[in-house]
């Protein structure tokens, strides 16, 4: 008798916990429903409501394909791999550093590499524009990467990573005659890829994504990234003739390579958050 | 030319407190010498003191004569196997025996040769293309051992290597260890805390305490003649029964003797009021416990000079409440009152 009741409750336990769950989801999915919704409808359907388009306007998506947003997204994609790729290396080596070499100041540089998250990145804007104009890479493709070379959040992903592999491994890899670099891709990176998938997948979403400082250190709108491109659709028809439809179906394309790159990476990415170095991989 | 020696090693992580005491040890080239000692005595620490892991705080290692002062781990040609084994998760048996190998630039050919003969000696031919998660315990722990033979070193360093395994492959390969050694010929330097493990394989014992070296013999001088009473009660199964030196004063005592020690198996049981042997001691009491353990049994007798445990081998059973305890005087082992012992 208890015991049914007991597994009743269980049950019911469980159909909470998966309505919530279906009810988060639904909420986060609403905006994506109708971002694509709206970019099918002509834009008087948009502003008077109602939810389905009663006849898809399919030439909204050519409409934008064939703007510069194209152009954009390539830009972004090249400069987010870029930036990725070194933050990736360098983030690698220096939490390597930090993990497994015993040297003076260590303690001191960790502070400094995480105190330096602490400071507003408005701060920044102005020291880090003056220092690329010194090195006249304003307006360029050089100029986008230089300025993100190192990530101070994929550091401390890392190091936190690193220090979950048995030190055992560090220290037989020593005594295997193996380079840092060696032991670093060799060994340590196969137990800790899960991390290296989120910080992949959290440093280019953040590069794709960002506007500010792209808007900042570019002019010529050969080297807008997509926030950028996307404003462009904004301001194109003046205050009040934003093309909506436009501004949408452009939206839903450039959600695309993110979404890819999240499906490809989010089975690493959610080990690589939750803490779990993966040692069984 | 493969010895170790110690010249007054000292280690200390905090300043003020030794884990390592000043240690002068000297590892015979060949030879299959056990750091014997309960956990945390330093024995690790010793052991990656000499494989350079870890800096000494004072004193020198040599290997083969050689000052390690200046010489990097990878640099000094000893292999370590890991008490976790430490094989690389992502790499194949064959490739965690390679890792070595390819960064000693050993050429392909040379590598295939060792690989395939080493693999074979350890019976690993039908895992080299495993990975360490698809292994048992036993065979990781022969991946270890391999990963570190195929370098041929000048000299092995085990730490606690059986640990992680059940019983019956502890004693398996125990015995496969012997083996190796015997056809190796090469120094092994193996740490562990249990005496079973030192006592069977070891050529030499070396049983540590407290960051000092207590005693440095073969395994028979080890159990025999304990240096001191930590010694006498460290090794053994059960220990060597101490007793004060007052309980058998009637029968004469080595000068300077504080305590007496024998072993249960020196132990003689017999009925309350026999006759005791010419040229014994004898304590007399009742019978607190018996255990029987199939070929022998242990009986524990409550004395005027404290617990006894004496062994008896495939006797009949001894049944009696009260019982004398008989040993004979070449058995005694004296200590003095610091513990050490004395020599008669
Ligand atoms: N990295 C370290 N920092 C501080 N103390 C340590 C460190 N490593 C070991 N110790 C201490 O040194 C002592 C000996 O350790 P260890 O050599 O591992 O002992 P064993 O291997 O004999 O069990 C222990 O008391 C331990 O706490
Ligand atoms: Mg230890």
């Amino acid at each position: 008798m208890s015991k049914d009741k007991a597994i009743n409750f269980i049950a019911f336990a469980r159909c909470i916990k998966i309505g919530f769950i279906a009810i988060c989801a639904a909420l986060m999915a609403f905006p994506f429903a109708w971002m694509v919704l709206s970019s099918l409808k002509t834009k008087a359907e948009l502003m008077s409501g109602g939810w389905l388009p009663s006849d898809p306007q399919w030439l909204n998506y050519l409409e934008a394909i064939r703007s510069p947003l194209l152009r954009n997204i390539g830009n972004s994609l090249a400069i987010s791999a870029a930036s990725t790729a070194y933050q990736l290396v360098s983030g690698a080596m220096l939490a390597y550093a930090l993990a497994y070499m015993s040297f003076k100041g260590k303690g001191l540089i960790f502070a400094l590499i995480m105190g330096s998250c602490m400071a507003p990145s408005a701060a920044t804007y102005i020291p880090s524009y003056i220092i690329l104009s010194k090195m006249k890479l304003l307006d360029s493709y050089t100029g986008l990467v230089v300025s993100s070379l190192v990530s101070v959040f994929g550091i401390f992903l890392l190091r936190q990573a690193f220090m979950q592999v048995p030190p055992s491994l560090i220290e037989a890899a020593r005594l295997d005659s193996a380079s840092h670099w060696r032991t670093l891709w060799k060994v340590v990176y196969p137990v800790a890829k899960p991390s290296f998938a989120a910080f992949v997948l959290i440093n280019a979403i953040a590069s794709y994504n960002s506007y500010m400082w792209p808007s900042l250190v570019t002019n010529s709108p050969d080297l807008y990234m997509v926030s950028q491109g996307l404003r462009h659709f904004f301001i194109e028809g003046g205050a009040y003739g934003t093309n909506w439809p436009l501004v949408m179906a452009g939206s839903a394309i450039v959600v695309l390579p993110l979404l890819a790159v999240f499906a490809l990476l989010q089975k690493w990415f959610v080990s690589g958050l939750s803490g779990s170095a993966g040692l069984k991989g | 030319m493969s010895e170790i020696e110690l010249r007054n090693v000292c280690k200390e992580y905090k300043k003020g407190y030794p884990i390592i005491h000043e240690m002068s040890l000297t590892l015979k080239e060949g030879g299959f010498s056990v750091l014997l000692g309960p956990s945390g005595c330093g024995k690790s620490t010793l052991l990656r003191i000499i494989a350079g892991l870890d800096r000494e705080t004072g004193g020198d290692v040599l290997i083969g004569g050689k000052s390690m002062k200046n010489v990097l781990p990878q640099d000094r040609e000893i292999a370590m196997v890991f008490q976790n084994y430490a094989l690389y998760p992502s790499m194949t048996a064959r490739e965690n025996m390679e890792f070595g190998l390819k960064n000693m630039k050993i050429p392909k050919n040379e590598r295939e040769i060792r690989i395939s003969r080493i693999s074979k000696m350890l019976g690993l031919e039908g895992h080299m293309k495993s990975k360490p998660h698809q292994l048992s315990g036993g065979q990781c722990q022969r991946v270890a051992l391999a990963r570190a033979i195929v370098k041929e070193p000048k000299a092995f360093l085990m730490d606690e290597p059986l640990s992680n395994l059940d019983a019956k492959l502890r004693a398996q390969i125990r015995r496969e260890l012997i083996e190796l050694h015997n056809k190796l010929g090469t120094t092994f330097v193996y740490v562990t805390h249990d005496q079973v493990e030192a006592m069977s394989m070891g050529s030499e014992v070396i049983v540590l305490e407290g960051g000092k070296a207590r005693q440095q013999a073969s395994p028979d001088e080890v159990y025999a003649n304990p240096a001191d009473l930590f010694v006498a009660k460290f090794i053994g199964a059960p220990p060597m029964n101490i007793v004060d030196v007052s309980a058998l004063s009637k029968f004469g005592v080595a000068p300077k003797a504080e305590f007496i020690g024998f072993r249960p198996e020196k132990a003689m049981i017999m009925d309350f009021s026999a006759t005791c042997p010419d040229g014994c001691v004898f304590l007399a009491g009742s019978v607190a416990a018996r255990e029987n353990l199939g070929d022998h049994s242990l009986i524990s007798i409550n004395t005027k000079a404290g617990m006894i445990i004496a062994k008896r081998f495939g006797e009949r059973a001894f049944s009696e409440e009260k019982a004398m305890v008989a040993v004979k005087r070449e058995d005694l082992k004296w200590f003095d009152e610091e513990g050490k012992s004395i020599r008669t």
